[in-house]
C-alpha cells in the first residue's frame, strides 16, 4: 500500500518511510493531514488519541493514504471535528512539554497498531505539489 | 449457563505472620510470602505492601489498575483464564470473592500517569475504590525493561496478587451466594415473547501501549466483535491494560463488576429480554471503526435484538466509534442508548464529545470529566503526589505547597466510568 505518515515527531520520521514532517505543533500536522485529504490522500488513522492526556502531548502523527482519490463526507467530518477538539482543548491548556521524551515515544508506539499495513510498504514519492 | 458467585463480607485487612481469613471477616496477609510469589517474575527488583483503609486521610496515586482478589471453588478455570490461570471457559460454577477489598496496583511506566484513590474527604466521594480496604502493591522493575514490558509486569503482579489473595476464600462459606444463570437466546425469547430483546454492546480500549484490553488473555486489537454469555464477563474473562485517562478507565475490578451486565440480569424477564453481550474493539483505523461497528451490528441483528445499550471506553477517536455504532443500530431500526462521560469544559458548556449524530436520542451522560475539583491535603501518600502533574486532569500548578491538590475528575480512578460502576449521580433543577 502507498502511505504516508504526516508527523512532527523525529523518532518517527527516523524510524519509517515514506514521512511528510511537518516542523511546528500538532495542530499543523492536523491541518497539513487535512490540506492532503483534499489532494487525493485518504486518512487511514483517526486523527484523535484515544485519551484526554494524549491531547496536550506535543507529537502526533497520522497515517494516511496515497492515491485516495476524492475525499470522501465520512472523512472530511472527521477532519474538521479533530481539528475543532483538538483547538477546543488547548484553549484550555497548552501543550505538555515537560514529557517530551515519554510523549515521542508513545506516539511511535501507537503507530505500531499499522504495522500490517505498513511493514513491506513501497517507498514512494512524497513531495506534493 | 449457571454461575454463582459466593461474597465474603471483609471487615479488616492486616498484615501477620500467616495468611489467612477468619470467619469475622478479617483478612490477614504474610507480607513476606506475597513478596516471594510476585518476585518470582524476574523483572521485579522490589515490591512494596500498604494497606490503605476507609476513611484514613490517606492519597494513592498514581494508580494503575484495581482488581477484586476471587477464586475458583467450583467448575472449570480459575483466577483470570489466558492470563494468571491457564485457558478455560469463564462464566460457570462458582467462584468466591473478597467483597468489600481490593488490589490496587500503583507506579510510574511512563512520565504521563494513571489515577488518584483518596480514602477520606473530597475525594473519596467520586471514586467507589475509597469504600473498600485496599492492598497496595507497588512494583519496581528491574532496569532496562521497555515500557511495553513494564506495563506487562505491573499487570501481571497485580492480578496474581489478586488471585494469591482470593485463594484465602476458597474453603469459607459465603456470607451472601448471588445466582446469574441464563440460558440461549432462543430459550429467553421462548419464554418472554412480549418482552423487548436487548443486547449489551460493551466497547473496549484496544489502541496500543497503555490503551489496551485482553480478553482471554488476547489482545483486543486482535479481535472482532464477538458475542460474550454476560457470565464471562462478571467471571474475569475481560482484563484492563490502559493507563491513561483515570475517570473513564474501566478497571478490572469494575469488569467484573460490569453494573450495566447486573442491571441488565436484574431487568431480565421483568422489563426485557437480555440477549447476551457483544464486545467490541475501539480500533485507532478509520477502516478498523467502520469494520468494528458493521460487525457489531451485524450481531445485534442476527441475534434478533430490538434495542442496543453501547458503553464507550475513553475519549476522542473513540467517540467516532461510539456514534458510528449508534448511528448503524437505529439505521438497522434497533434503538440505541449511549452510556458516555462528557468533556463539557470546566463550566460544561462545551460540546461533550468529539463527534455527534441526529441518531443519538438517548444518551446517559456518566458525568463531566472536566469538572474541577480540590482535595485536602492527605496525612500519608502511597505513591508520589507529585505525579499529578502527569495525571490526566492533573497540571503543573495542581499540587499546592500544603499538599492540597486542585485537578479536573479526569484524575480520580473510576470516578465517571462510563459502565456505571462508580459514585457521581445526577440531580435534577
Amino acid at each position: 500500500m502507498n502511505y504516508l505518515i504526516v508527523t512532527n515527531n523525529n523518532l518517527v520520521a527516523k524510524q519509517h518511510k515514506n514521512i511528510r514532517f511537518v516542523t511546528g505543533t500538532v495542530d499543523s500536522v492536523l491541518t497539513e493531514a487535512r490540506d492532503l485529504l483534499h489532494r487525493g490522500y485518504g486518512l487511514i488513522s483517526h486523527p484523535l488519541p484515544a485519551s484526554l492526556k494524549l491531547f496536550y502531548s506535543p507529537y502526533r502523527s497520522i497515517l494516511m493514504k496515497a492515491g485516495y482519490g476524492n475525499p470522501d463526507a465520512f472523512q472530511v467530518e472527521v477532519m474538521e471535528n479533530s481539528i475543532r477538539l483538538h483547538r477546543k482543548h488547548l484553549e484550555e491548556r497548552g501543550t505538555d512539554c515537560r514529557h517530551d521524551g515519554d510523549y515521542q515515544y508513545l506516539d511511535l508506539e501507537l503507530l505500531k497498531a499499522y504495522d500490517s499495513l505498513i511493514s513491506g510498504g513501497e517507498a514512494h514519492e512524497v513531495g506534493i505539489g | 449457563m449457571k454461575w454463582e458467585l459466593g461474597k465474603i463480607w471483609i471487615k479488616e485487612l492486616q498484615f501477620g505472620p500467616d495468611s489467612k481469613l477468619d470467619k469475622d471477616g478479617t483478612v490477614t496477609l504474610d507480607k513476606a510470602a506475597l513478596i516471594e510469589k510476585l518476585m518470582e517474575d524476574r523483572r521485579i527488583a522490589a515490591v512494596g505492601l500498604e494497606i490503605a483503609k476507609p476513611g484514613e486521610r490517606t492519597r494513592i496515586i498514581p494508580v494503575k489498575d484495581v482488581i477484586e482478589p476471587r477464586v475458583k471453588v467450583k467448575g472449570e478455570g480459575g483466577g483470570f483464564p489466558g492470563v494468571t490461570h491457564k485457558i478455560a471457559k469463564a462464566g460457570s460454577g462458582r467462584t468466591h470473592a473478597l467483597s468489600g477489598m481490593a488490589v490496587v496496583t500503583i507506579g510510574d511506566i511512563v512520565g504521563i500517569q494513571e489515577g488518584i484513590i483518596d480514602m477520606w474527604g473530597e475525594g473519596a466521594r467520586y471514586t467507589p475504590f475509597s469504600r473498600t480496604l485496599n492492598l497496595v502493591v507497588d512494583i519496581k522493575p528491574v532496569q532496562g525493561l521497555t515500557p511495553h514490558e513494564h506495563e506487562e509486569v505491573v499487570r501481571l503482579a497485580g492480578l496474581k496478587a489478586s488471585a494469591w489473595v482470593g485463594a484465602l476464600a476458597k474453603d469459607c462459606e459465603p456470607d451472601e451466594l448471588e445466582v446469574f444463570e441464563w440460558g440461549s437466546i432462543a430459550e429467553c425469547v421462548r419464554k418472554y415473547p412480549e418482552l423487548p430483546k436487548v443486547v449489551y454492546i460493551e466497547m473496549l480500549i484496544s489502541q496500543g501501549l497503555l490503551h489496551d484490553t485482553y480478553v482471554y488473555g488476547i489482545d483486543a486489537k486482535q479481535m472482532l466483535p464477538t458475542l460474550f454469555h454476560p457470565n464471562e464477563i462478571l467471571d474475569g474473562a475481560v482484563v484492563s491494560g490502559n493507563c491513561v485517562a483515570a475517570c473513564d478507565k474501566i478497571t478490572t475490578y469494575q469488569h467484573l463488576n460490569n453494573s450495566v451486565i447486573r442491571e441488565l440480569y436484574n431487568k431480565h424477564g421483568k422489563e426485557l429480554n437480555f440477549l447476551g453481550v457483544i464486545l467490541t474493539p475501539e480500533l485507532v483505523t478509520l477502516e478498523g471503526k467502520i469494520r468494528s461497528a458493521n460487525h457489531a451490528v451485524n450481531l445485534a441483528l442476527l441475534i434478533g435484538a430490538e434495542g442496543a445499550i453501547v458503553t464507550e471506553e475513553g475519549y476522542g477517536n473513540t467517540d467516532t466509534d461510539l456514534l458510528m455504532i449508534c448511528r448503524k443500530l437505529e439505521e438497522q431500526g434497533i434503538k440505541a442508548v449511549l452510556i458516555t462521560d462528557e468533556c463539557a469544559g470546566r463550566d460544561g458548556s462545551s460540546q461533550p464529545l468529539a463527534d455527534t449524530t441526529p441518531e443519538a436520542k438517548a444518551v446517559v451522560s456518566t458525568g463531566n470529566v472536566s469538572h474541577l475539583i480540590s482535595l485536602e491535603p492527605a496525612d500519608r501518600v502511597l505513591g508520589n503526589d507529585k505525579a499529578i502533574a502527569n495525571l490526566s486532569g492533573g497540571y503543573d500548578e495542581s499540587l499546592l505547597a500544603d499538599g492540597t491538590i486542585r485537578c479536573e475528575l479526569n484524575a480520580i480512578i473510576g470516578s465517571t466510568s462510563e459502565i456505571g460502576y462508580f459514585n457521581v449521580t445526577t440531580k435534577l433543577y
